[in-house]
C-alpha cells in the first residue's frame, strides 16, 4: 500500500470513528431517563397541576417532542459546526465555555507532559545503559511506585505538605514558610507572572509524576533492546561519546515511544484533568465537566465529555501518522 | 466431560437458581433475613465462582505444574510479598465487612487520632486508643472499618470488571484470529478506536445520564477495557494455529472448536492471566477517582470517597485521607508487581534464559497503561 493511500485511509477512519462517537453519544442521551421532565411533572403534581401536561410542555420547550430522526440529524449537523448548544448553568454557549476552559487546562498539562516526557526519556536511556547500578535500581523502583501512585491522592498529600505543614513546621529552628505554595488556583492572576507559575507548580508536579513513571519504564525497556545492537557497537568502535550513542538509540526508539507520548498526553488532558482541577480548583475542562454534572447541565456535560473522546480519536490518528513519518516501513505492511 | 467442568457448571447453575429466587421474591424482601444481596454482589459471586473454577481447577488437577509455576514465581521476593498483600486484601474484603459491620456515625467520637499518637485539636490533648486503632473521621466513623468496607468495593470492582474484560477480550481475540480477513480487520480497527477512548470520561457521562452504581462502573471498565487482552489473545492464537500439534489435530479430524478449546485457549491462558492482572489497577483506580470526585456510587464506602471526605479536616485529622490512600497505593503496587512476577513465571521463554534479567528489564506489554 502506498504511503499516500495509507494516510488517506487513516484520516478516513478517524472521520468514521468521530461520526460513530457522536452518534453513540446521541443514543446514550436519548435512552437515558430524562431527569428534567420528571422534575417538571413532579413540581406540577405538587402544586395541583397536571403532571402529564407539564411533562409535555417541558419536552416541547426543549424540542424533545420532535421525531427522533430530526433530532439525530440536528445533533450531528450541530456537532460538525461546533454548535453544541446553550449551557443553562453558565448562561453562555457551550463552545466558548469549552475553549476558555481548555486554555486553563493547557497551562499546566502541556508543561507537565513535555517536561516529564523529556526527563523520562533521558532517565530511561541512562538507566538502560547502566543496568544493575544502584542508580538504576533506585530509578526503576521509583518509576514503579510512581506508576502505582493514585494521582488524586498525590494531589491531596501535596496540598497537605505545601499548604498546611510547611506553614507551621520549623525543623531545627528553620522556618519552612518560604516553601509554602498556593493550593487554590486564582484565575485573576496574569498568565505571565511569578504568581501564576507558583500556583501552577503543584498541578504540574501531579501530572508530571505519573507521566514520568510511565515514560521512564517504557523508554528503558525500548532502549534495552538496542543496547547491544550492531549500530551501537559500531558507533562505540568509531569513538562516539555516550551522548551521540543515546541520541542514535533515541532516534530508533522514537517510533514506539511516540505512541506512549501521544496516548499519555491525551489520557492526561482528560482523566487527570478531572482530579487535578477538582483538588486545585482550576477552571479547566475537568472542573467544567464536573460542575456541569453537579448542575444537571446536559448540553455542557455532553460537550465536555465529547471533547476528550474526540481528542482521543485525533490522538489515535496522530499516532498512526507519527508512525508512518518516523518509520516508512509501516505503510508497506498494513499493521504496525 | 471432566469432573471439574461438571463442578463449575453446577456452581454456575446454583448461582442462576439463587438469582432467579431473588428475582422471584416480592420487591423489597431481603434475599436472606440478614443480608439483602445487591446487584454488584450477585455479579461478584458469579465472577468469583468462575475465576476460582478456571484458575483453581487446573492448578488442583495438575499439582506438578502448579509447583513448577510456584518455584519460578517464588524467585521474585517482591512479587511474593505483593501476593501476600493481595491475599490480605481478599480476606479483608470478603470477611472484613461481615465481621465488623458497616461504618457507624458517632459524633462524640469524632476525629480521634490513631493509637499511639496524640492531638491537641480543641485545647485538651486527645490520645489515640486501641478502640479505634487507625482513628476516626469527622463523623466519628472508625477508619479501620471504613478501610475494610473500601477493600470490599475495590475487590468487587477489580474482580468483576477483570472477569468481564477477559471474557470479551478472549472472544474477540480468538474470533479475529480464526475468522481472519475482513472480520479481523474490522475487529482490530475497533480495538484501536477503543484504546483511544478515555474510559473514565465516558464513565462520568454514563454516571450523569444513568445514575451512579458499582454495576455501571464494572460494566464500563469491563466492556471498554479489554483491548490489550484481545490483542494478546489474537497474536497467541495466530501463532498456535500454525503449530505442528494443531495441524496434527486438524489432520486427525479435530473440529475448530476442539482445537480452540484444547490447544489454543490453554496455551493463551498464561498470557491472559498476566494481562488481566496488569489491567486491574486502572479499573480500581478509576472507581476510586470517581468516588473521590463525589460522583461514585452513594451506597459504596469506596477508598476514594473516604479520601475526599478527609480533605475537609486535612489540617486537623490528616490520618483520615492518608490511611485509604496508602491502602489504595499498596493495592495497585502489589497488583503491578504480581502481574510482572506472573509474566516472568508463566512465560516459557524465561525458562531458557539462565541469566535472569534485572527487574526493570521486563518489556512492558505493547500498550502503555491507561485511564
Amino acid at each position: 500500500m502506498s504511503r499516500r493511500r495509507y494516510v488517506a485511509g487513516r484520516v478516513l477512519w478517524a472521520l468514521v470513528a468521530t461520526y460513530l462517537v457522536v452518534s453513540v453519544t446521541f443514543g446514550l442521551v436519548v435512552v437515558s431517563p430524562n431527569a428534567g421532565d420528571l422534575q417538571a411533572a413532579y413540581r406540577a403534581a405538587e402544586h395541583g397541576g397536571d403532571p402529564a401536561a407539564a411533562r409535555a410542555a417541558y419536552r416541547e420547550a426543549r424540542g424533545l417532542d420532535r421525531p427522533l430522526l430530526d433530532r439525530y440529524v440536528d445533533h450531528v449537523v450541530h456537532a460538525v459546526f461546533l454548535q453544541w448548544g446553550w449551557s443553562v448553568s453558565r448562561s453562555q454557549y457551550v463552545w466558548p465555555a469549552v475553549v476558555s476552559a481548555l486554555a486553563h487546562t493547557a497551562q499546566y498539562a502541556i508543561p507537565g507532559v513535555l517536561l516529564a516526557t523529556a526527563l523520562g526519556w533521558a532517565l530511561g536511556l541512562y538507566t538502560a545503559f547502566h543496568r544493575h547500578d544502584p542508580a538504576d535500581r533506585l530509578g526503576t523502583a521509583v518509576a514503579f511506585a510512581g506508576a502505582s501512585l493514585p494521582d488524586f491522592w498525590l494531589a491531596v498529600v501535596l496540598v497537605l505538605v505545601f499548604g498546611v505543614w510547611v506553614d507551621g513546621a520549623a525543623p531545627l529552628g528553620v522556618s519552612l514558610a518560604a516553601l509554602s505554595l498556593p493550593t487554590y488556583y486564582d484565575a485573576g492572576v496574569p498568565a505571565l507572572s511569578v504568581a501564576n507559575v507558583r500556583q501552577l507548580l503543584l498541578p504540574t508536579l501531579v501530572v508530571g509524576t505519573t507521566t514520568l513513571a510511565t515514560t521512564t519504564r517504557y523508554a528503558r525497556a525500548q532502549a534495552t533492546e538496542y543496547r547491544d545492537a550492531g549500530f551501537v557497537r559500531g558507533l562505540r568502535a568509531s569513538g562516539a561519546g555516550p551522548l551521540t550513542v543515546y541520541w542514535r538509540v533515541l532516534r530508533v526508539a522514537l517510533v514506539p515511544l511516540s505512541t506512549v507520548f501521544i496516548a499519555e498526553a491525551v489520557a492526561l488532558t482528560v482523566a487527570g484533568a478531572f482530579v487535578v482541577e477538582y483538588v486545585f480548583q482550576i477552571p479547566g475542562i475537568g472542573l467544567l465537566a464536573w460542575s456541569a454534572v453537579r448542575a444537571g447541565d446536559t448540553a455542557l456535560v455532553v460537550a465536555t465529555t465529547l471533547v476528550p473522546v474526540l481528542a482521543g480519536v485525533l490522538g489515535n490518528l496522530a499516532q498512526d501518522l507519527a508512525y508512518v513519518a518516523l518509520d516508512p516501513r509501516v505503510a508497506d505492511g498494513d499493521r504496525p | 466431560m471432566r469432573r471439574r467442568t461438571v463442578a463449575l457448571g453446577a456452581a454456575v447453575a446454583a448461582w442462576v437458581a439463587a438469582l432467579a429466587y431473588d428475582v422471584w421474591l416480592p420487591a423489597g424482601t431481603p434475599t436472606l433475613s440478614w443480608w439483602d444481596v445487591r446487584g454488584i454482589e450477585w455479579l461478584f459471586g458469579l465472577a468469583f465462582v468462575v475465576t476460582a473454577g478456571l484458575l483453581g481447577g487446573p492448578l488442583v488437577a495438575e499439582p506438578r505444574r502448579a509447583r513448577r509455576y510456584w518455584r519460578r514465581f517464588r524467585r521474585d521476593r517482591v512479587a511474593v510479598a505483593s501476593l501476600a498483600v493481595l491475599a490480605l486484601l481478599l480476606v479483608a474484603g470478603l470477611a472484613g465487612p461481615a465481621v465488623v459491620g458497616p461504618p457507624r456515625t458517632d459524633f462524640s467520637q469524632a476525629n480521634l487520632p490513631p493509637v499511639g499518637t496524640t492531638t491537641a485539636a480543641d485545647g485538651g490533648a486527645v490520645h489515640g486508643t486501641l478502640a479505634h486503632p487507625l482513628g476516626t473521621d469527622a463523623q466519628g466513623r472508625d477508619v479501620l472499618v471504613l478501610l475494610l468496607a473500601g477493600a470490599r468495593v475495590s475487590l468487587e470492582v477489580g474482580l468483576v470488571s477483570a472477569a468481564l474484560a477477559v471474557g470479551v477480550g478472549t472472544l474477540v481475540g480468538t474470533t479475529a484470529a480464526l475468522a481472519g480477513g475482513r472480520v479481523d480487520e474490522a475487529l482490530m480497527r475497533y480495538v484501536d478506536l477503543q484504546q483511544s477512548l478515555p474510559v473514565f470520561v465516558l464513565l462520568v457521562l454514563l454516571v450523569y445520564l444513568y445514575g451512579s452504581s458499582l454495576v455501571l462502573v464494572v460494566l464500563a471498565y469491563g466492556l471498554l477495557g479489554w483491548e490489550r487482552i484481545a490483542r494478546l489473545v489474537r497474536a497467541e492464537t495466530l501463532q498456535r494455529r500454525t503449530a505442528g500439534y494443531v495441524r496434527a489435530a486438524e489432520a486427525a479430524g479435530a473440529s475448530r472448536w476442539w482445537v480452540l478449546r484444547r490447544h489454543v485457549l490453554p496455551n493463551a491462558s498464561t498470557t491472559v492471566i498476566t494481562a488481566a492482572t496488569l489491567a486491574v489497577p486502572a479499573f480500581v483506580l478509576g472507581e476510586a477517582a470517581l468516588s473521590f470526585l463525589e460522583l461514585g456510587p452513594p451506597d459504596a464506602y469506596s477508598w476514594g470517597r473516604t479520601i475526599t471526605a478527609g480533605r475537609q479536616s486535612l489540617a486537623t485529622a490528616p490520618w483520615v485521607s492518608t490511611a485509604p490512600g496508602v491502602a489504595l497505593f499498596l493495592t495497585v503496587l502489589a497488583l503491578n508487581y504480581v502481574g510482572e512476577g506472573l509474566r516472568d513465571a508463566l512465560d516459557p521463554a524465561s525458562d531458557r534464559d539462565r541469566n535472569r534479567p534485572a527487574a526493570g528489564d521486563r518489556i512492558p506489554a505493547e500498550d502503555p497503561p491507561r485511564r
